[in-house]
């Protein structure tokens, strides 16, 4: 009995290694700093790991589909710079700057997508868009940071509740319910998993894998535009700085939860796991008192560990 | 034999290449035709226009007599023309039963708004189907295993499963036993013998040894053109290995 349950610890430590990497760093930091483990500090780990897990449901889908999108934190920059002059400047309706957002996301998420149909590689369009979306940031908010003093949009977006629970969590957990019903439950989600997994294969069994990598990349645009439009309602601003230096927070997530960078494997509890072992080491370095140098090393030695780990189970 | 396939004057280059040159043949009801050649002699590359993967740049393709136009693997598919290949014949990552199902999906449509709807895979349906398709050809195989947990000829089983869920008419092996064992590579060669009662097939292959026996007649290619069209009564097998390896033809295998 006790061999089986080794056995399915080890298999499950295989399978899900940064759920484990999860609980070692919450006992080992919470041996040290009891206040770790505390409720409110669980909660400010959450909250901050809230905005990064949609930005890596954003980038999952176009990465299971084999493809990288290195622009989602740049257009959630920009989303949530437009949301902020909207708000302030016009009279619109909070429902309609949304659409507004989102729309622009679509234009990124498209503009991306047709790049990469005519087979430029993604990393080299994306890279280009996300430089494109932050000039954009800046150029729309001249320069400088635009306060959000509408408290409607703040309340529906971030601090306001629903049966007790943060708004921010009800939006993260929709973008994941959603995100897990397109790769897991669609058509689409397969035909994504197929071209990312054996694009070939995918493409003689009749799956127009560049039109499947077209729409993954459409709608990592405009999930990153949602998150732009919670970063937004969650500092109570648009500013040209925001996440400057963690663009690839995005990116790192899904892969520390198990995404293969190659495509084709992983699902959608891998961005939400990454994201919150990335805001744990943040939070831990925090209240250890390390520096930043020591959370982008940790960090750092986490994504080698998570490419070797995929590279070696070729998951 | 009534004609079910016939290419015409079929050319494709691929930049400077020539990878066909002006070749034309027929595939005619209930036959296996050898697709032979050595390396580069176009094989593949006229497989993959038949199976709707590549547009030819000069030439015509007519099905039952009528002319086709084959801009996708789905329009071939629509005609009953099914294409098993020796890499690119599964996607290692999915399921059994989305394998055999893949770009062909069972679903269910729920609408969102006017006109836009999502399809929704309907795995149940598709693993039980799987299931059938499976027991039909003498596999027993778990539609929810992940295909690269299996050996190579269950991977090829899988590929032979996808074939039957259409209205399969024309069956294109291209190298399907390369990467198989003896017991495997056997078993669908019985499988191509078998479905002869129903089908029409093209094999191609690298070994003559092995499709010598099966065929009813051999198409042999060399540097993108047509060498022969013989039949098999009428060449021995050491008369078509000479033939792929010269690349010449005598008068009786230019039939």
């Amino acid at each position: 009995m006790r061999k089986i349950n080794n056995q399915l610890l080890f298999s499950l430590i295989r399978r899900y290694p940064f759920i484990f990497a999860l609980i070692i760093i919450a006992v080992f930091v919470g041996l040290v700093e009891p206040l770790y483990v505390s409720p409110g500090n669980i909660k400010t780990i959450l909250i901050q790991s809230a905005i990064i897990i949609v930005l890596a449901v954003a980038v999952t889908i176009p990465m299971i589909g084999g493809e990288i999108d290195l622009s989602t934190v740049s257009v959630a920059a920009m989303s949530a710079m437009i949301a902020a002059q909207l708000l302030r400047h016009t009279g619109l309706g909070f429902f309609l700057v949304v659409i507004i957002v989102l729309l622009a996301g679509l234009i990124f998420g498209s503009f991306n997508g047709i790049l990469v149909k005519k087979r430029i590689p993604a990393l080299l369009v994306t890279l280009g868009t996300m430089g494109v979306a932050r000039g954009l940031t800046w150029a729309i908010g001249a320069r400088r940071a635009v306060p959000i003093s509408d408290s409607t949009f703040i309340n529906l977006f971030s601090s306001g509740k629903l049966f007790g629970i943060d708004m921010i969590f009800i939006w993260t957990l929709l973008v994941v319910v959603v995100g897990y019903i397109i790769l897991h439950k669609t058509i689409f989600g397969t035909h994504i998993r197929a071209a990312g997994g054996e694009e070939t294969s995918a493409m003689f069994a009749g799956v127009n894998t560049r039109t499947v990598k077209f729409s993954a990349l459409l709608f990592s645009g405009v999930v990153a535009s949602f998150a732009g439009i919670l970063l937004a309602a969650r500092v109570a601003a648009g500013s040209p700085t925001v996440l400057v230096g963690r663009e690839l927070e995005a990116i790192i997530a899904p892969i520390i939860g198990g995404v293969s960078l190659k495509g084709g494997r992983g699902n959608i509890l891998c961005p939400v796991i990454g994201a919150i072992v990335l805001s744990m080491i943040a939070n831990a370095v925090v209240i250890l008192g390390f520096g930043p140098d020591i959370q982008l090393m940790a960090q750092g030695i986490l994504v080698v560990f998570a490419v070797a780990i995929g590279l070696r189970g070729g998951k | 034999m009534k004609e079910l396939l016939r290419v015409e004057g079929i050319t494709k280059s691929f930049g400077k290449i020539v990878a066909l040159s002006n070749v034309s043949t027929s595939i005619y009801n209930n036959e296996i035709v050898g697709l032979v050649g050595d390396n580069g002699a176009g094989k593949s590359t006229l497989i993959k226009i038949i199976s709707g993967v590549y547009g030819p740049d000069k030439g015509k393709i007519y099905y039952k007599g009528k002319l086709v136009q084959l801009k996708s693997v789905q329009d071939a598919m629509r005609l009953g023309i099914e294409t098993i290949y020796q890499d690119h014949s599964v996607v290692p990552s999915l399921t059994v039963s989305q394998n055999i199902y893949l770009a062909r999906e069972i679903y269910r449509k729920i609408p969102l708004f006017k006109g836009i709807s999502i399809k929704f895979n309907d795995t149940k349906k598709m693993n039980e189907e799987s299931k059938l398709l499976l027991d039909a050809i003498g596999i027993n195989i778990s539609p929810t295993s992940i295909v690269e947990d299996l050996s190579g000829g269950e991977r090829q089983s899988v590929a032979f499963s996808r074939t039957r869920i259409g209205r399969i008419e024309l069956l294109l092996l291209d190298e399907p036993t390369a990467s198989l064992s003896i017991g495997e590579t056997e078993r669908v060669i019985n499988y191509i013998i078998e479905s002869k009662k129903e089908i029409s097939s093209v094999f191609v292959t690298h070994n003559p040894y092995l499709m010598f026996p099966v065929c009813d007649r051999f198409v042999v290619l060399g540097k993108g053109r047509k060498i022969a069209d013989v039949k098999k009564e009428n060449i021995t097998q050491q008369e078509l290995i000479k033939l792929i390896t010269t690349g010449k033809a005598n008068n009786t295998q230019q039939q």
